[in-house]
């Protein structure tokens, strides 16, 4: 007897494209891009539900820690970790700037010749570090016109025979209540809201190092606001309250009221 | 790559306010409400208004340059458009002639086209001062239709109200068949003196009532006579015009300017002309003076003490205006104010409108503003505006920074191939010639920017010794050089008496010298050649021009070379460029090289340089080029032209078509077309 089969209905089996379809792939092709890493895996013409696919999984894979995404430019750029381009940190780079600023003193430096002691993946860090190396006190920018020129403090104070520390003075405790007093009798002297920060120390009789440290502080919580002010304007009392932050310095302040 | 003709974040900074790109609407809202606020005083009460006067004049300060000032001010106009007349002031040079600076400044707004979007060689549109003239005559007519004096209508109160509320086509503007006008102009004799109670009952108190009704009139119902129309310009600014076209305005002797005015004379004239425009503007619209790049002012004592002098009298005498004066807060304080009486000072408004910086998420509006306005596509603009790199930038919600730092690293971001250093002085002037050639407002006859050239550039030019002086009646800078003494005067007017002085003056002044003095003046294009033709006393003139009277007429390329120089200073005392102002003026003194040669040397035989014309299709055609195109570089555009034509005419040619926006870059130079 011949078992009678129903005849199967012949279905068109339709390729799905599936995260795991789009790991396997990232992975080979990022596997095969070794150190050149690659730039995107879509398309103009790829088809939206694709790129979402793609999207979901190149999120997971970085969260996993297999892929690193160089955000650097526009375009980002995949690597598997393995291949991953040896990353620039801003102390690295602080050291290489301060060791040739030691070495020539006192020779001193402008942006640009220091900028060039850099290699081209070390340059985006260069204000970073820059600041760091002026707010730790191991450089010290001297200004002519609106130029900023920069010198190794360190060998200036021994030369001199002074400490490199300018605040002798035993840091009072910050009380942000007194300090806000102290802003609004500035600003109903002065009649503006942006007060001089070195304005400020005096009249709330603060240390200018822990001032300094917690307006930045405030600053990045978005709570107050420093400005550059104008600098060739400005005397050396006033300058001397500057707060440097990634390549910019601000000689004025303002709290949110 | 994005394409290099494709610059969303080029624009830096606003040297123009009219043409202000679309804004991120809260950044500094609260400083724009406040400068509305005050200007809404001015509009209460239905035209024509009594007089309002302003309290104070508004200070608006910046923390550091680059928060936007000058694009607040554009907002501003933008917000005032049809319900202010808005005079932007360029800052003046010399402390003897401030109001007719002011004037000058003044009047070549009112005679610019109402409608912000028109080129200024359209004569048919109706300018500023078309509509003031026009509220002016309507009104007054109106109240005598009121009256019943005189003029008889079937229903006074419906034809008042008509004349009131439609001043511009009541008239038809003196159109011969209107019979509005008709009654106006035929009958202006019998009327006048009802004209003028009609003032009085109002309590407009002018200077020259019966002058002023006739220069509006005049003004008003000529509007393609453009030599009529010229000296009712003339007389407002005190400058005299011929006898013939006072007769044609119905001036009296008495009521014409002197040419023999001394230069404090005609700023006095000019002082009491402001102070009327305003108690015309009840009438119209209320003034917004604007005074901008002030920390000019801060590198002369004396320039800013009379400059705060004109604040103050402005808000002490004039009615129904808005004074608006901007600055970056430091040389505010240390170099500006300090120089200002304390009376003076008391007319500003404390506290100053302060400006802000921009948050994240403002940010996140003017990236999309940005590239919307260049047709960027919704997936790059999506890519370029990576939440992470905003977050780098933003770490707190509350975070500020300068709009203007912020775009800087926008336009890094969006083509780190193309960022150089920053550019060399040479390219910043010749970025500064490119604009001015672009701005036809800034073609005309300037005095404060020659004078600033002579005066201020010229110090340190080896050789030169540069002098202010008070005691020579045409010339208020003197050069003294080894062989010569050079005096140099700023003349804008055309009258052949005045001009007749000048030459005698040149003659006389090297007589009793023991140096050769040689006089120069600088006419710009447009400006009516000296001598004019059919002068008795042209033979005189050309006299003295060929041995002591060095007239330089200058081209449209010469006029934008020497005003570039001083917004280059400009730039450099507001923080908008790196360079110092030191630096700007070493400089300066290499690239006027040239100049102080030509000026300092012997009077060749130079030709007269009559203005080129612009070739009439190219406006034309320049327009419909950018148009098809929306963006691309100047080349390309003169590459398409059916004939060929030069960078600065073609320049010339975008400065008549307002919607087209010129952005000058190191590598090139893009026109963009903007709507809306």
């Amino acid at each position: 007897m011949i078992d009678e089969e129903k005849p199967k209905k012949r279905s068109v089996k339709t390729k799905v494209f599936g995260p795991e379809e789009a790991r396997t792939e990232v992975l080979a092709k990022l596997a095969a891009a070794r150190a050149k890493g690659k730039l995107g895996f879509t398309t103009a013409k790829t088809a939206a539900a694709k790129c979402e696919v793609y999207d979901t999984i190149l999120n997971a894979l970085e969260a996993e820690q297999v892929v690193f995404v160089d955000r650097s430019k526009v375009k980002p750029k995949y690597f598997l970790r393995e291949f991953q381009p040896p990353e620039q940190s801003s102390e690295a780079v602080a050291g290489k700037l301060l060791e040739t600023v030691r070495k020539a003193h006192p020779t001193v430096f402008g942006q640009t010749e220091l900028r060039k002691v850099l290699t081209t993946k070390e340059k985006p860090l260069f204000a970073r570090a820059l600041a760091f190396l002026i707010e730790r006190g191991d450089l010290h920018a001297l200004t002519y016109g609106k130029k900023e020129l920069y010198l190794h403090y360190p060998s200036l104070g021994e030369q001199l025979a002074k400490p490199a520390s300018c605040d002798e003075t035993e840091p009072a405790a910050l009380d942000p209540g007194a300090l806000r007093d102290a802003y609004r009798r500035l600003v109903a002297q002065t009649r503006f809201p942006a007060i001089e920060i070195a304005a400020l120390q005096r009249e709330a009789g603060l240390a200018g190092g822990i001032l300094r440290g917690w307006l930045l502080e405030e600053y990045q919580a978005g709570r107050v606001v420093l400005s550059a002010g104008d600098w060739s304007l400005s005397d050396e009392q006033t300058r001397e309250g500057a707060i440097h932050d990634r390549g910019e310095r601000f000689l004025l302040v303002r709290f949110h009221e | 790559m994005n394409s290099p003709a494709v610059l969303p974040f080029d624009e830096l900074h606003v040297k123009e306010p009219r043409r202000v790109e679309p804004s991120v609407l809260d950044l500094n809202a609260r400083a724009l409400e406040q400068l509305l606020a005050a200007f809404s005083k001015l509009e209460q009460g239905t035209l024509p208004r009594e007089p309002i006067a302003p309290s104070h004049a508004q200070l608006v300060t910046s923390e550091q340059p680059g928060y936007g000032k000058s694009h607040l001010i554009g907002r501003l106009f933008r917000e005032l458009n049809g319900r202010a007349t808005m005079v932007y002031v360029q800052p003046f040079q010399n402390s003897g002639t401030v109001f007719q600076s002011l004037m000058l400044a003044v009047v070549r707004e009112l005679h610019y086209p109402v409608r912000q979007d028109a080129a200024p060689w359209e004569p048919s549109e109706p300018t500023q001062l078309d509509l003031l003239a026009h509220g002016v005559l309507a009104h007054l007519l109106a109240d005598l239709v009121l009256m019943r004096r005189e003029i008889e209508t079937d229903d006074p109160v419906k034809w008042a109200d008509y004349l009131r509320a439609n001043a511009l086509t009541a008239f038809n503007r003196g159109d011969k068949n209107d019979s509005w006008a008709n009654l106006l102009r035929t009958q202006w004799d019998s009327f006048a003196t009802l004209y003028q109670e009609a003032l009085a009952r109002r309590g407009v108190v002018l200077s020259s009532p019966r002058a002023w009704l006739r220069v509006l009139l005049a003004y008003a119902f000529h509007p393609f006579d453009q030599a009529l129309r010229q000296a009712c310009l003339d007389w407002m600014c005190a400058q005299p015009c011929a006898t013939e076209e006072q007769e044609r305005i119905g001036l009296r002797r008495a009521e014409a300017v002197d040419p023999e005015m001394s230069a404090e004379q005609g700023n006095d004239l000019c002082r009491s002309r402001i102070t009327d425009l305003c108690q015309l503007a009840r009438f119209h619209r209320p003034f917004v003076f604007c005074f901008d790049q002030t920390e000019v002012y801060g590198h002369q004592p004396a320039l800013a003490r009379s400059f705060g002098m004109v604040i103050a009298a402005l808000v002490n005498e004039a009615v129904n205006h808005l004074t608006l004066v901007t600055s970056n807060q430091d040389p505010w304080v240390k170099r500006i104010a300090l120089h200002i009486e304390h009376a003076d000072l008391e007319r500003f408004a404390q506290p100053p409108v302060t400006l802000e910086g921009i948050t994240r998420k403002q940010a996140e509006e003017l990236i999309q503003l940005r590239l919307r306005s260049w047709e960027v596509d919704a997936g790059a603009a999506r890519r370029f505006a990576d939440p992470r790199w905003l977050a780098e930038l933003f770490p707190s919600t509350g975070f500020q920074m300068g709009a203007r730092r912020f775009l800087q690293k926008c336009k890094e971001r969006w083509q780190p191939e193309l960022i150089l250093p920053a550019p060399e002085l040479g390219e910043l002037y010749r970025q500064e010639c490119e604009k001015l050639l672009a701005n036809p407002k800034r073609h005309y006859f300037e005095p404060d920017a020659l004078q600033w050239v002579v005066e201020i550039a010229a110090r340190g030019v080896p050789g030169i010794e540069v002098e202010r002086v008070k005691d020579e009646r045409y010339c208020p800078v003197r050069w003294k050089t080894a062989d010569a003494v050079c005096l140099f005067g700023f003349e804008n007017g055309s009258h052949w008496r005045r001009w007749q002085s000048i030459a005698q003056y040149a003659v006389r002044r090297n007589e009793r010298a023991h140096l050769p003095v040689k006089t120069i003046f600088f006419r710009t294009p447009g400006q009516r050649p000296v001598p004019g033709s059919g002068w008795v006393v042209a033979a005189e003139i050309e006299e003295a021009k060929r041995s002591h009277l060095h007239l330089v007429a200058l081209t449209l390329d010469e006029v934008v070379a020497l005003y570039a120089a001083k917004d280059l200073f400009a730039a450099a005392a507001q923080g908008d460029i790196p360079n110092t102002e030191e630096e700007v003026f070493v400089f300066l003194r290499m690239q006027l090289a040239p100049w102080w040669t030509r000026l300092g040397g012997a009077i060749a035989s130079v030709p007269i340089v009559t203005a080129v014309p612009l070739m009439e299709s190219l406006p034309a055609e320049v327009r419909q080029i950018v148009e098809r195109a929306r963006f691309l570089s100047l080349d390309e555009v003169i590459a398409q032209l059916a004939a060929p034509a030069t960078r600065e005419a073609v320049l010339t040619a975008c400065g008549a078509i307002p919607a087209i926006k010129v952005h000058s870059h190191p590598n090139m130079t893009v026109l963009q077309w903007q709507t809306g």
